[in-house]
């Protein structure tokens, strides 16, 4: 998903993205708690009546559990933040706070959409400016990264989004 | 924060992000497509594996005495051809199934979590080739049955620790898949799809991974204390050393239980799809569905020890899982109602599919009958480990389940392959099997209620008959489903252009797809009406 947003700090142009999540992270949370309340509401009482062996299983599996809704739901907060400020395109990345930041020259920088050249795969969104190249969107469905990308060369370009 | 180099971030120039070509392909994809047509190739070949071992079965069973076999190499076939089709054939199966509609149906690109997917699939036949080689191990594969009952299951020779670790690995298996299909059904929904608008399918299966979830650790658990009691000396169940085998039973069917339910409720989802669509009304009840589904999945957790009636209860233990067992009913009910009610003047038509349907509704009633008169408890002590056992819970995995897969493959083949099956054979598959599946396990009632014992390789004479019927029955049931093969072979080949919509009655998100649908599906954000 896309939030197009004005002027932030000395960014002209702002485009927030982020891939869509059906959950939050609290929920994710609840959800958690709810497999680890059943999953030792039966592994706890089995362990008293003398089959402990269950219990390290059950650990295991919650971990597991627990990990794989983490990582998901990491993967669902993430953001990409592209700033075009006057001289400048600045990108971050991350999820409470920006992990990766690359700044490439507006000059020189240029928005590429590559096909993949085999068939059924989706395209990439490219910036690059020199010799350096940022891949942006690849969580977006395909229309919205073509979308992007016209809005993005409309933008360096001064022309208006067609 | 970092800030990325230069020349690291000019590989993602030459990064190579397309598929992969030839075997690398499947081993490697982590594509929710790939992943789905493996499952569904490996299960269909577990299928014929385990139904090749149902044949020699009821070939050795089409006369009293000993014919084909030896008797501990015809419990060796009765223990594997149940594990080979609850594990290999119909769990698979629904995974399948799952892999490739979940995504597609509550419009998200792929699973949740791709690369555990593909290990997901790929423990499978790593698992399988180990449970299928202590066929050839000195002292032979398991012959205690599936259900891995101590002290018999630890008379098993060699193969006992490969079987063991079999079962974790099928264990490992499912319950990577749970988390996969939870965490994508509850994170990765397109916007405007809530949980109340989610396709039965999804429903059904997002309680039924919460089932694999929730019982799998006590399936690990109980297996891994019948390693320890045989090698380390411990003695879980073992009465000299203090423990108790009548308390594995229990354990065994905490899990066992809702494994049923397993291999259950995905099956309702899929009919709750095709019903509608050929009676082209929607889905009466929708609400209620959802909630008869996750009353089944509570029940299924205190019903076990209607499985061990005859082991010996408290009377109150007995009256409780009686009444709880018959509760089961009730919301198996709702559903039977809701589909014949959403029938009810309907425009049907009777495409494979709908077939395939219609008989599941009719026998898998059957089969629930049957189960409510097993959970008499005064009636079971007759039936308890009968051929009428045998027949009920055939009648509910057979034209249950495998029927219900079966109606989903036609359902589906359009879309997944891009061509039509050919009807006029789909139909003559459909009615060799019903006519084979009825023939094969509906005598079986009156073998159980005469009192012939499952799992014996040899018979008193007064059951000959319904056993050759049986028999006969088992074989056209089982050469019938080499048309099935062909059929799917003949699809994924060619055949006539399936357009998007496939069905007229279609709805849902994934008939919006072209047929077949592209590699990475959901070009267009999807739109939830």
């Amino acid at each position: 998903m896309v939030t197009c947003e004005g002027c932030i700090a000395d960014c002209q142009h702002c485009f927030i993205l982020h891939p869509n999540r059906s959950l939050t992270w609290r929920q994710n949370v609840w959800v958690f708690g709810f497999f680890c309340l059943v999953t030792l509401a039966i592994a706890l009482p089995l362990a008293v009546m003398g089959f402990w062996l269950v219990l390290p299983f059950a650990g295991l599996e919650l971990l597991a559990v627990g990990t794989g809704l983490y990582l998901v739901t990491c993967r669902c907060h993430e953001r990409e933040v592209i700033c075009i400020a006057a001289d400048s395109i600045r990108i971050e990345r991350g999820r409470l706070r920006p992990q990766q930041r690359w700044v490439l020259s507006r000059t020189w920088a240029r928005v590429e959409l590559q096909d993949c050249p085999r068939h059924w795969y989706p395209s990439r969104l490219l910036i690059r400016a020199h010799n350096r190249t940022v891949e942006i969107g690849r969580f977006l469905a395909e229309e919205e990264r073509h979308q992007l990308a016209r809005e993005l060369k409309a933008r360096l370009s001064g022309a208006p989004v067609v | 924060m970092s800030t990325a180099s230069p020349a690291l971030d000019h590989d993602h120039d030459h990064e190579h992000h397309g598929p992969a070509r030839g075997l690398k392909r499947w081993l490697l994809t982590t594509n929710h497509k790939d992943i789905g047509t493996l499952y569904l190739l490996f299960s269909l070949a577990m299928f014929f594996v385990g139904g090749a071992m149902a044949l020699v079965i009821r070939a050795e069973l089409f006369q009293p005495g000993m014919q084909i076999v030896d008797p501990h190499f015809f419990n060796q076939m009765t223990t594997m051809h149940a594990l080979i089709m609850v594990f290999g054939a119909v769990m698979p199966a629904f995974v399948g199934l799952a892999n490739w509609l979940i995504p597609m149906m509550i419009g998200a690109p792929d699973m949740a979590l791709p690369r555990m997917n593909n290990w997901s699939f790929w423990i499978l036949p790593f698992a399988f080739t180990l449970l299928l080689s202590t066929l050839f191990i000195p002292g032979g594969g398991p012959a205690g049955g599936w259900t891995l009952y101590p002290p018999l299951v630890l008379q098993t020779g060699q193969a006992f620790p490969f079987v063991i670790l079999a079962i974790h690995m099928m264990g490992v298996s499912s319950i990577m898949g749970a988390i996969n299909v939870i965490a994508t059904i509850l994170n990765m929904r397109a916007p405007g799809m809530t949980l109340m608008k989610m396709p039965l399918f999804v429903w059904t299966w997002l309680i039924t991974a919460f089932l694999l979830i929730a019982v799998m650790p006590v399936l690990a658990g109980a297996v891994t204390m019948l390693l320890t009691d045989k090698y380390f000396g411990t003695s879980f169940f073992n009465a000299a050393g203090g423990g108790d085998p009548v308390l594995f039973q229990h354990i065994f069917w905490f899990f066992g239980h809702p494994e049923v339910y397993i291999m259950i409720l995905p099956a309702f989802g899929i009919i709750s799809h095709i019903i509608p669509t050929f009676a082209r009304k929607p889905l009466f009840g929708y609400a209620s569905m959802v909630y008869a589904t996750a009353s089944i999945a509570f029940l299924s957790f205190i019903v076990w020890a209607h499985h061990m009636f005859t082991v010996g209860m408290p009377l109150a233990g007995i009256l409780f899982f009686m009444y709880a067992t018959m509760l089961i009913a009730v919301p198996t009910g709702v559903k039977v109602f809701n589909w014949v009610a959403t029938m009810w003047r309907g425009s049907m038509t009777f495409e494979t599919p709908m077939l395939f349907a219609i008989a599941f509704v009719i026998l898998f009633t059957i089969g629930g009958f049957s189960g409510l008169m097993l959970s008499i408890a005064p009636a079971d002590f007759q039936y308890h480990d009968t051929y009428f056992v045998v027949a009920h819970f055939h009648y509910v995995l057979v034209p249950g389940s495998v029927f219900s897969l079966m109606a989903a493959a036609y359902y589906w083949l359009p879309k997944w392959t891009g061509h039509m099956y050919n009807e006029t054979l789909g139909k003559v598959h459909f009615w060799l099997s019903v006519i084979g599946v009825n023939i094969l396990f509906f005598p079986q009632h009156f073998l159980g209620l005469a009192g012939m014992p499952r799992r014996i390789p040899d018979y008193a004479l007064q059951f000959t008959q319904f056993n050759m019927i049986s028999t006969v029955g088992a074989f056209i049931f089982g050469l019938s489903q080499l048309l099935f093969l062909y059929i799917v072979i003949q699809t994924i080949r060619g055949g006539a252009k399936a357009t998007d919509q496939v069905w007229d009655g279609a709805k849902g998100l994934e008939w919006t797809l072209s047929s077949p649908p592209p590699y990475h599906t959901f070009t267009t954000a999807p739109e939830v009406k």
